[in-house]
């Protein structure tokens, strides 16, 4: 509202049209002042202008472009529910449990075994030691590594805002190598 | 079929038969769900986005997000008001990513409260109203984004008060106050152009 004229008074009182309960005691000065009508007019232009306004057309394409998308992701939960995630997901973690549990004896006996006379084998434990100790842990961190990126990748789920744009994209593709498929026919 | 359903305030969700089915998986329900809110989706999107395609990218976006948020749907509020507020917020961190306008949310007041503080009036008034209308549409553009989004929902989606403020998540004195900034803004284009 200005210092002198309560224009916020007058653009609620011309969508409203409640004069006694709007305009209150600005109703006199309202009335007698040349720059409020003035503003008054223009606001009543605006209010029937603003209640005709149409809304944009929609594209002719776009219904049956978005009945598409939007049947295809429940569908694609349905075929790849969270269990599908979560227990891979498990098992990993159980796996490098166990190897984490079990591998610093099997490690500490291979490494302080009598070293042997160099001959040709194929053993996993025939490597040289360090090797052998270097391969095997960096198995478990690779697993370690599987196992965190499928419970991050989860656990992003609940936001899903770039999943939304990559099923959006993905579903455009489609329907595009649909339309060219069905066009080259 | 008409695209544009009136929304009464308080009144029932004349979608919720529909979405109870769709809920339940019912393609059909949703493909009517669709065919009776995409007009209210894509205009939304237009008029916060400013661009056709946008507006059909952010329309698909929201549709999948709806479909697949429906089944935890539980009607506090009216699926219609549920549905803006999904468009809404996806709109505007769509429009967020997009980095257009930088400053356009944040917001151009500035802009405005120069509108609002201009005391001069015009002697003449010279348009005539079908002219009126079409450059008060236009300008609509020009308003900062989050006056051309509730003139968007009060005048061409027809939402009460109320459901904007649920929609929106302001409270009501501020809808109220960003709507009469609009039309002011607006009057004061009037009066720029007549002026010219």
């Amino acid at each position: 509202m200005s210092d002198n004229h309560p224009r916020q008074v007058l653009a609620e009182y011309v969508a409203s049209g409640e004069q006694d309960r709007v305009l209150g005691e600005h109703w006199q000065h309202v009335r007698d002042c040349p720059i409020c009508q003035r503003d008054l007019q223009r606001l009543r232009r605006v209010e029937v202008a603003l209640r005709q306004w149409p809304m944009v057309s929609v594209p002719a394409m776009l219904n049956e472009r978005l009945l598409a998308a939007a049947r295809l992701p429940r569908s694609l939960e349905e075929n790849y529910p969270r269990w599908t995630i979560w227990l891979p997901a498990v098992t990993v973690v159980i796996a490098i449990a166990l190897a984490l549990l079990l591998a610093p004896a099997s490690l500490h006996v291979a490494l302080n075994a009598p070293p042997q006379a160099a001959e040709p084998s194929l053993s996993f434990f025939a490597l040289d030691r360090e090797a052998g100790l270097a391969l095997w842990i960096g198995m478990c961190v690779a697993l370690a590594g599987i196992g965190v990126t499928m419970g991050l990748a989860d656990s992003r789920m609940p936001d899903r805002e770039d999943l939304d744009v990559l099923r959006t994209r993905a579903s455009r593709a489609v329907e595009h190598a649909w339309r060219v498929a069905t066009h080259s026919r | 079929m008409p695209l544009r359903t009136r929304l009464q305030p308080g009144g029932s969700d004349p979608l919720a038969e529909l979405v109870e089915r769709a809920k339940l998986g019912d393609g059909d329900a949703l493909g009517q769900i669709v065919q009776r809110t995409q007009q209210w989706v894509y205009n939304l999107g237009y008029r916060i986005l400013r661009n056709r395609q946008e507006a059909e990218d952010l329309a698909q976006e929201v549709y999948v997000r709806v479909w697949r948020a429906l089944p935890g749907f539980r009607g506090d509020s009216k699926f219609t008001t549920w549905l803006h507020s999904i468009a809404t917020h996806a709109s505007l961190n769509r429009l967020r990513s997009l980095r257009r306008e930088s400053v356009a949310w944040a917001d151009s007041d500035e802009m405005l409260e120069h509108l609002l503080d201009s005391q001069q009036g015009s002697e003449s008034e010279p348009y005539v109203e079908s002219q009126d209308k079409e450059f008060i549409w236009q300008q609509v553009d020009r308003l900062p984004r989050k006056y051309a989004l509730v003139l968007t929902l009060f005048y061409q989606h027809e939402l009460s008060y109320q459901e904007i403020t649920e929609v929106l998540g302001l409270p009501l004195g501020t809808v109220k106050a960003q709507l009469n900034r609009a039309r002011l803004a607006l009057a004061d284009c009037l009066r720029e152009a007549n002026a010219e």
